[in-house]
Formats: C-alpha cells, structure tokens, sequence
C-alpha cells in the first residue's frame, strides 16, 4: 500500500504542483468580479478533467504499446520532450496571462495541454514502476488488492485537494507563484533533460561523450530528489500565503453597527483563507510523510548483521574455530583485501548441532551482486532477490547461492588462506581506506585519494601519477605478480 | 452553526433518519457477508501465492489433462505411462537446484488385502527417507519426511526399500483392525503377491487414510514396473509470485529476452517448473495451490455474481434514500427558502444535506458491517462448513461504500434543492 | 385615480426629495410570467434614509416587485441598480451576496426556523453572511427589546415577539435595505403598533425601509407611498394631495 501511495506522490506530484501554479496565475486575472471568477473556475475544471483523462489515456496506450525497454526509453523520451515544450510554453503565455485578462483565451488552451501531457509523462512512469510491483497476487478479491486500489485513490484525492490549496495560494500570492512555477519547471526541465538526453545516447541519436554521460548521470542522481525539490517550493508558497493572509480580526466589546459587520466579513475572510493554508498543510503533510515513511522506511533493506573483523596469522591464513561457528545461526566476518575492498564471508552450520557441516561461503551471490544475505529465524535470505536459501546447499555454487569460498578443516578450526580472501575482493564493491604500494614506483599511498586506479585480474592497483599508471596499463602482467603483503586494517568495524 | 443545525436535523426527523440507516445497513450487511466470504478466499490464495515454499507435482505428460470428476479418474492413458525412477536427481540439476528441499516419488496401484474377494485397496508405494545420489550433493535425503513433514506415524516406519515393510492409513487400519505388528497378504491385478508386516499407522491425507503406503520397491515389484513411478511431488524454495511471473505463466514466450532472463534466474514457482519440465522433457510440472485449486475457484467463478447483487443493493438502497431525503427536503423547503433568502449559498445548504448523508452512511455502515461480519460466520458455516477470518479491511470497504451510497442517494435532493424558489416557498405564491 | 407617466413621476420624486445617494434605482423593470405580464416598465428611485411604502391591491405586482429588489428574482427586462451595481444580470451565486450583505427580510409569517432560538434564529443570518457572533445578535435582540428572550423557541413566543426577531434578523448584517412584506399582517393591534414603532425608529436611525402593505394606516405612516395596479406604478389623487 506505502509503494503505490509514495509512487503516486512520486510521478504525479510535480505535474499537479505545476499545473496548479499556473491555473492559480489565471484565477488571479480573473478575479475582477465575483462571476469571472466563478465562470474562470468552472472553465478550469472543465478542461482539467478531460485533460486528465485524456493524459491518463496517453500515458497506459504508450505504455502498452511499448513492448520491451528500448520502446519504453523512447516513449519516455518523446513524452519528456513534450512535458518541457509545454511547461515552457506555460512559463512563457504567464507572466501575459497574469497581466492581461484577454489573455485567458490563449492561456486556457495551454492549460489544458500542459494538464494532458503532464499527466501522461506522470502516468507512464507510475504504470513503469509498478510493473515490478502486483497490485493482486490473485484475481480473487483480497484485502491486499483493496488496500492497494485505495492507496491509489487516496493519493489522487490527496493530490486533488493539494491542487486546488496550491492555486489558491498561487493566486493570492501571484508574484511568488509566477518564480515558483519557473523554477518548479526548472527542477523537472533537470530531470527530463537528463531523461531525454540518455534516451538519445541509447538510441544513437546523440553521440556518447563522458561528459554527457556524467550529466546523464547527475540528473538520474538527483531525479529521486526532484519531488522533495518540489514540494520545498511548495512549503514556500504556504509560508508566503500566510504571510500574506490577514489575521482574523477580534470582534471586540466596543464595535457596533456597520463597523461589526465590517469586520465581521474580514473575520470570515481570514478564517476562509485560514482554511485554505491549513488544507494546504494538511495535503502536504500528508504527502510527505507518506514519501519519508516509503523512501526512509519501508523500502529499505533489511540490514546486515555486524560483521566481525578479521586478520591474518602469520601463516598467512584465517581459523575460525568451529565451535564457534557451529550454533546454526549465520556468522558473518570482513577482512579488508590489499587493495581495500571489504570482502565478507560468513559460517554457518548446515545441519544441526549433531551433525556439524560449517558452510564457508563469500557474502554475495554470482546474480544478485553483494547485497548480503541475511538469517530470519531459520531461514537464510538473499537480500537482493529476497529467495530463500535452502541451508544444507550453502557451500554448492548454483541459482542464488552464496559463492562457495575454499576453506580447509584442520584441528577444528576452519582455515582459510589469504589468497582466497584476496581474490573474494572482485565480489565486493565496499571499498575502506587503506595503505597499498605504487605498483610502479612502490611509493606507499591511501587506495581513496589515490589519483589513478586500474583492475587487473580482480585486483585493483593505485598509483601516484598517470606515468606509473600509463606504464602498469601498458604491461600489467610485469608488474601484478608482486607477491600479496598482508592488509594493514586501517579501519574500524561500524557498530 | 452548521453542527447545530445538524444536530437539531436529527433530532428533530429522527425517525425518518433511522429508516434511512436502517435501509443502508440491509444492504451494507449482505454486502459485507459477501465481500468477507470473498475477500477471505482471495486473502487465503494472496498468502499462498506469497509464501516462500511451494509444492510441484511432476506427471507424465500424456497424465497431465486431468479428467478426474467426482474422484475417479476417467483419463483413458493413466497408469501406462510413467517417469524413471532414475530420471529423478536431473530435478536436483536444474539451475534452482540449491532451492529443491526435497522430491518424493509416488506409484499408486489397487491391491487386495489377504483373499482376493476383498474390495481393492491402493497401495502407494513412495520414499520415506532415502539418500538420494545426487552429485554435489553428498547426503541429499529426501522422502514425505521432507516433503511432506505433516504424515504422522504411530508405530515405526518401515526401512527404505524393504519388501515386507509397509505402513496402513488410519481409515483402513480401523476398518480391519490392523496393528503395528500386524501381517498382510498383499495381491497386485498382475497376481503378484507378498507378504507385509505391518510398521505403523500412518495418518496422512484423505488418499492414504483408505490405502496403504509402501517403500516405492515394493510398489514396483507389485505392479511388475520395475523403475517406474507414477508421480513426483518436489519442495522447493520460491519467491512470491508477481506480474512478470504471472505473464510468464500464462506463456513464457511472451516475454522478452531480459524479461525471460529475469524471470529464469529469479526462483519463481512458475521458472522452477519451467526448468523441471526442461529436465524431465517427458514429464508435466504444474504448482500446487491448496486454495487456489479448490476454493479459489468456486470464488472465482461466483465473483461476478456476488458483485451484482452487491451494486443491486448499493442501487436500490441509494433509490431508497434519495426519496427519503427528497422527502424531507420537500418537507423542510420553506426552511430551505429561507436560507437562500438569508444569502446562503447552494453549497452551503448541500453541504448540510450532504453531512447528515454522511453520517448515516457511516452509521449504517458500521452497523451493517457488524451484522454483515455474523452473517458471513454463519454462511460460511453452512456453505464452506468453516468459520470465516473475518477480513478488517471489509469494515473501511463497506462504510465507504455506505458513504457512497449516502451521496449517491443526495444527488436528486440536490437538485430538487438548487430548484426550489424561496419566491415559491416563502410566500406560497408567484 | 390617474394613470401617470414615468416622466411625470421620476419630476414628483424629484421634486419631493432632496439629492441623497439613491440606494434603489430601477428603469423599465418588466417581469414577465409566461404571456402575463406582473410588472410592467417600472421606473423607480429610492434613496438613502426614506421610508416608503408599497400599495396596491392583490395581483397588482407589488410581491413581484418586492421579489426583484430583494434579489430573489431576475428581471425579464430593464435593469435594476442596488447601491449603484447593476444586478439585473448577476447570477444566482452573485445575487445571493447581494441578499446576504445589502437586504434584510421581514416576512408576514416570520419564517423563523423552529429549533432554533431566538439568539440563533439571528445568528444563522450571520453564519450565511460571515461567521457568527453571538455578542452581536445578543444586542441586535437588545435592540428591538428581546434581551430577555434570547433563548426562547420560536414556538415560545408571542406574534410581535417572533416579528420582532425577524427584524433582528433583518437588521443583524447592517443591509442597505430593510424590506418588510406585511409584517403586520398577522399580529394584533397592539403589535403591530408595536412593530410599526420600531420601524419607525429604525428610520428615525436613517435606516432605508420598504415597507409593502394592503393597509392605508400603515402606508401613512411612511414617507411616501408607491401605488402599483395591473404591474404599473399609479399616481394616487390621495397622495398627490
């Protein structure tokens, strides 16, 4: 239920936000009579709900129609481009609509494209994300399916009530709502930019270039942020709507006849607008708590379990003794390879306490990558893909075991040599600050602030310059068969 | 003011306000009595389908059409084809083989019990708990200890490939008055025959409780299949079913490349028997689903029927209460006229019309669910013979829907309120 | 009896009254139901602090007219200027701000809801005008001398008592216009001696009142009467005397 709710929030929150600013900039111009405004509302409405459906209707037939991801992209890419030709034209008709009324005619039109194209980028990435989502597990009725279906209108209702507080606010506050909604289509601009961009890179149209990747790169980074971006906007046209909204007045003892009356209607006015900035409060509250829990909470992983540090003997090996390790429960270790990489492993007894069998296996699986495993009760889940392990087959390569790690048995210890743990480190992203040697010039350094880096055979080397590097690229082979100094740990265990 | 007037509203039209709550929790009653039975079955079959173990049976293919109706099975091939016995640690070798916890083989055949007038019993010949050579897998035990952990034994049970070994069901061993300890004279339709002691009482499902389950052995050497086995039942690990796996259910070469290769290395019940069916290319795998197949279906199929008679009552009883609040509009126009003579707003006399709508929407709804959540236990208990879970989430469904109901029921008054003339009304008179 | 012309009757009006603001002004209001005619050209100034009553017999068109000025209607032709704003052309949303912030009803039946007391009788017209307060409708009803009977239900009081309350309601939003439509018509002689005072001495307040009547007593007690037969306004010989 959170996952449909914050996704809701996710893809259709800054569409409404930028929608909404711009049908409160037109509210504004038309509030000369009460019938204008009036008539402006009606006239709003009714081009927002067919905008809406027909956006909706857009974004689900791009989505089906676009059978597999390089149809997707380009689906993606072409309503992005269609969602930044619309906000501009929106940021550009304005500043006119604010200021003349006539300009309504043309602003009117716009509206209801922004509102359509808009939803239709919105829904295409709702109905992308929640492909790896089921709605149901079965087509019979269940409370899973409902809870579901409600978060979906919760969030648009949600999203409504949003929509009309921020016009309203934006209409009371024109100035302020004109800089927001340039900077709220700034903030998307960013990110559909980035979109549009990478779909040109993988459709070839744009030719690749690190420097366009790392934008690519930087807008994908931020795009999660975006709609926290939006909402801040969005606490900051509330903040200015109160400001602006008068205090209610006090009726107080000595007023009488017209004067009371008088401040009577200022009272209800400011109460009204009162109600306005707390629906506002409300709607945003609402939004981000369900985001914050979703983003903070809910999807998280589980976390891992402290791994204890090791260290090799001089022998050049790891003993854990088995009676340690026997209990059945999962005992995760780290050791820190030469080239700094966190390499986990972990022990556990495969059967019972009678018939010992430890599994020694690396914290990573050959298809989920190193998110770990993690024990719940008797079971040993892959954290990645949330698979169960079926414990006596830890130890045995194959679907999404652990990967086995060699080990011997000697004097009821488990010995594992270093150079086993070495060679784990390509498994295992997690790098720690450590002393390593220059290769080339066997200049001690600090693998993190190294300048230049290279893998060679699963192993990583750093260098002081880009000549010892320049020459280890050209003939790695002269200088990798330096034999492993034992990892000097610099760094402490978290808690 | 405006929960003054509300509250006098009631006050005052009480009567006609409890028959409007009591319209809406007839219908809000059946509505959730069907929705609980429902919602319960579909709650049961989510659980199934998100458990992370599940239960494949693996049949010759030519056995795979099912034509059992009323329990006998009409299906002409049955019980001439079968899988090798040797065939089965290829289970053990797909590329989810760290997820098979376990596979038991089955071969049923009718017997007699000592002279051959006697009614044919099944023997079910199977392993109990046999090391299964499988490579990389050095003590792989499997068996119904593993795969099917709820058979309960009184008595020992008999040693893996014993002939003279075999274990009674509950039903027959009452009907005979068998013992452990007991000796059986056991003719096959081949007349082949052997002599068994008796090892336990085995209580199982309904299928053992009449028969007799052997070591597979003996069931082979009987029916003169020697490597031969009929069913495989396999326990393996899985992930809950989603989207992608349902889509590749219903045909796997509807997906693409990289969906098919999501869908193959996640441990889907659906790729695991994808990849068993690729082992054992004579065989048919197909997922167990306890409610699914039985309850689930009748659901399914009822489904439609129960959401039809759940909008007929959502329709007649919002009909019920928009004449009731036509009524009391009508009633109270001159009030009505009043307040628009006063300056007041037509949203601002819906609104009062709309929060009483409300209110005896949410009271019937409660009330409805709670009648609703009793009548469902007694459905339940004479349709299903079981109580039901009541399902919480009904409760929020029906008050919702009481709610819509109230407001459905609002939008006739509605109008008759935005037409009426305080000119009309407050003088009687054009 | 004589017919008069408009021009005619706007020169009397002229003539009668010194230049205040005018708060009512109507040119060729027709109100027109179906092919009956019930208001025909009416053309009509009234103007700050008069109090003036509307005459004529059944049928004659006074409650359409009283209707059209008090915003509960729209004219078929003509238009009608309420504090200078044209509301012969506002909607049903607009004209119901116009109720709400320029008119105070008084009607014949009172029309005062029953479970509600009298304080909150008054105070319903402050809740569709802005917020209630109930400091203010405590005086509006020390004002035409109910302080006592602030709690009472309608169904408490006396004929003069409720009328008296829907004057306090009428007055409670400072309107531009009080128009009272037989509010004597069911009360007894002393109450409505009673009534007639107050309104009296809302006018001596410089209150603007219209006042619409079948009884000549009360039309004399006005500043001036208006006189309407088959939808047109007439000229009385008694009033021109």
């Amino acid at each position: 239920m959170s996952f449909y709710l914050a996704d809701m929030f996710r893809a259709f929150g800054p569409a409404t936000f930028i929608a909404a600013l711009y049908a409160g900039l037109l509210l504004k111009a038309a509030r000369t009579t009460l019938a204008a405004e009036e008539r402006l509302r009606r006239h709003l409405t009714f081009i927002a709900v067919p905008a809406l459906i027909a956006g909706i209707a857009i974004g689900a037939f791009a989505f089906f129609w676009a059978d597999g991801a390089a149809a997707l992209t380009e689906a993606k890419m072409v309503m992005e481009g269609a969602c930044l030709a619309a906000a501009l034209l929106a940021i550009l008709s304005a500043p006119f609509a604010l200021r003349f009324s006539a300009a309504r005619f043309v602003a009117l039109p716009i509206f209801a494209l922004l509102v359509a194209i808009l939803t239709a980028q919105a829904a295409l990435v709702f109905a992308d994300d929640t492909t790896t989502h089921a709605l149901t597990a079965t087509s019979v009725l269940n409370t899973e399916l409902i809870l579901n279906v409600l978060a979906v209108v919760i969030a648009a209702a949600a999203l409504g009530a949003f929509a009309a507080a921020v016009s309203h606010a934006a209409s009371r506050t024109p100035l302020i709502g004109l800089g927001l909604l340039v900077l709220a289509v700034l903030i998307e601009a960013a990110v559909w930019g980035g979109d549009v961009m990478l779909g040109l890179l993988q459709v070839g149209w744009l030719q690749v270039t690190s420097a366009r990747v790392s934008l690519v790169a930087k807008a994908d980074y931020y795009a999660e942020a975006a709609v926290y971006a939006e909402l801040v906007l969005a606490l900051i046209l509330g903040a200015a709507f109160l400001l602006r909204a008068p205090r209610p007045a006090v009726l107080s003892d000595d007023l009488a006849g017209q004067a009371r009356t008088e401040r009577r209607k200022l009272k209800a006015f400011a109460l009204g607008e009162r109600r306005w900035f707390r629906g506002l409060a409300a709607a945003m509250t609402f939004i981000v708590a369900s985001m914050l829990y979703y983003d903070l909470y809910a999807s998280q992983p589980p976390r891992l379990s402290e791994a204890t540090p090791v260290s090799v003997d001089d022998q050049g090996t790891v003993r854990i003794p088995i009676d340690q390790v026997k209990d059945g429960t999962l005992h995760r270790f780290a050791y820190v390879s030469s080239d700094g990489h966190r390499v986990r492993f972990f022990l556990i007894n495969r059967f019972d306490a009678e018939h010992v069998a430890i599994g020694v296996v690396y914290d990573a699986c050959m298809i989920c990558g190193d998110k770990g495993y993690i024990q719940r009760g008797n079971e040993i889940i892959c954290i990645a893909c949330n698979v169960r392990i079926f414990v006596p087959s830890i130890g045995k390569a194959g679907g999404c075991n652990p990967i086995p790690l060699k080990h011997e048995e000697a004097n009821g210890d488990i010995v594992i040599a270093q150079l086993e743990l070495e060679k784990g480190a390509r498994f295992f992203s997690e790098v720690v600050s450590t002393d390593v040697t220059d290769p080339v010039t066997g200049e001690p350094l600090v693998n993190t602030d190294a300048p230049f880096s290279f893998e060679f055979e699963g192993r990583t080397y750093y260098f002081t310059g880009e000549d010892s590097y320049d020459a280890f690229r050209d003939a790695p082979e002269k200088y990798s068969h330096e034999p492993l100094a034992p990892a000097r740990v610099s760094w402490q265990p978290e808690d | 003011m405006f929960t003054r007037l509300l509250q006098q509203s009631f006050r005052r039209d009480w009567r006609r306000k409890l028959l409007a709550i009591f319209t809406i929790v007839l219908a809000t009653t059946l509505m959730t009595a069907l929705a609980s039975l429902s919602i319960d079955v579909g709650d049961k079959m989510a659980r199934e389908m998100k458990a992370y173990g599940s239960n494949i049976k693996v049949v010759p293919k030519s056995d795979s059409i099912p034509l059992t109706i009323g329990g006998v099975n009409y299906n002409p091939l049955s019980g001439r084809d079968y899988l090798n016995e040797a065939d089965l640690p290829k289970i053990k070798d797909i590329f989810w083989r760290n997820n098979i916890t376990g596979l038991t083989p089955f071969l049923t055949l009718p017997v007699t019990l000592g002279s051959a007038e006697d009614d044919h019993v099944p023997l079910i010949g199977t392993y109990f708990h046999k090391l299964m050579p499988v490579e990389g897998f050095d003590n792989f035990f499997t068996g119904v200890t593993v795969t099917h952990p709820f058979w309960q034994v009184t008595g020992t049970w008999p040693e893996e490939d014993s002939l003279d070994q075999v274990l009674v069901g509950e039903t027959l061993a009452e009907r005979q008055g068998l013992k452990p300890g007991a000796t059986l004279t056991l003719t096959s339709a081949e007349g082949k025959s052997r002599n068994v002691t008796v090892s336990g009482i085995v209580e199982a499902s309904e299928e053992e409780a009449g028969g007799i389950v052997a070591p597979l052995a003996l069931a082979q050497d009987l029916a003169g299949l020697s490597g031969k086995v009929g069913s495989v039942s396999v326990s393996a690990l899985t992930i809950p079913e989603n989207s992608l796996s349902r889509k590749a259910r219903s045909d796997p070469s509807s997906l693409d490349a990289q969906q098919y290769d999501t869908w193959y290395c996640s441990a889907y019940v659906s790729a695991i028997v994808h990849q068993i069916e690729e082992a054992l290319p004579n065989a048919s795998a197909r997922p167990i689903w306890q409610v699914a197949d039985s309850e689930g279906v009748v659901i399914g199929k009822i489904q439609l029927l129960m959401a039809v008679v759940a909008l007929a009552a959502f329709a007649s009883s919002a009909m019920a209460i928009s004449s009731l609040l036509n009524t009391s509009v009508m009633e109270r126009s001159r009030e009505i006229g009043l307040m628009k003579a006063l300056g007041a707003s037509e949203a601002a006399i819906l609104s009062l019309f709309l929060g009483e709508a409300v209110i005896i929407g949410i009271i019937g709804g409660l009330i409805g669910a709670a009648l609703g959540a009793g009548l469902s236990q007694i459905i339940g208990l004479t349709v299903f013979g079981a109580t039901i879970t009541f399902p919480g989430v009904v409760v929020l469904v029906v008050v919702i829907a009481s709610i819509l109901i109230a407001l459905a029921g609002s939008v006739l008054p509605s109008r008759t309120i935005a037409a009426l003339a305080p000119v009309e009304t407050l003088y009687g008179r054009r | 009896m004589l017919q008069a012309s408009s021009d005619e009757l706007e020169e009397f009006e002229t003539d009668s009254e010194s230049q205040t603001r005018p708060v009512i002004e109507t040119r060729g209001l027709t109100k027109r139901f179906g092919t009956v005619t019930a208001l025909d050209h009416i053309d009509l100034t009234i103007r700050a602090g008069e109090f003036v009553s509307v005459m004529g017999p059944s049928g004659s068109g006074k409650t359409t007219f009283l209707n059209l000025i008090s915003c509960l209607d729209t004219p078929t032709e003509g238009s009608y200027l309420l504090d200078g704003i044209d509301v012969s052309t506002f909607t049903e949303k607009e004209r119901a701000v116009m109720r709400r912030e320029r008119i105070g009803l008084v009607f014949q039946q009172f029309h005062l809801i029953p479970y509600l007391n009298a304080q909150e009788n008054v105070m319903l017209a402050q809740h569709y005008h802005s917020v209630v307060d109930a400091e203010g409708a405590t005086r509006a009803l020390e004002r035409v001398g109910l302080a006592d009977r602030a709690h009472h239900l309608p169904s408490q009081l006396s004929g003069g008592e409720q009328q008296r309350v829907c004057i306090a309601r009428a007055l409670i939003n400072e309107p531009s216009l009080i128009l009272a439509d037989e509010p004597t018509g069911n009360l007894d002689a002393k109450n409505e001696h009673l009534v007639m005072e107050l309104f009296s001495e809302l006018h001596r307040e410089g209150r603007v009142i219209v006042l619409i009547t079948h009884n000549p007593e009360l039309g004399r007690r006005t500043d001036r009467t208006i006189w309407f037969e088959h939808g047109r306004r007439v000229r009385r010989a008694s009033e021109a005397a």
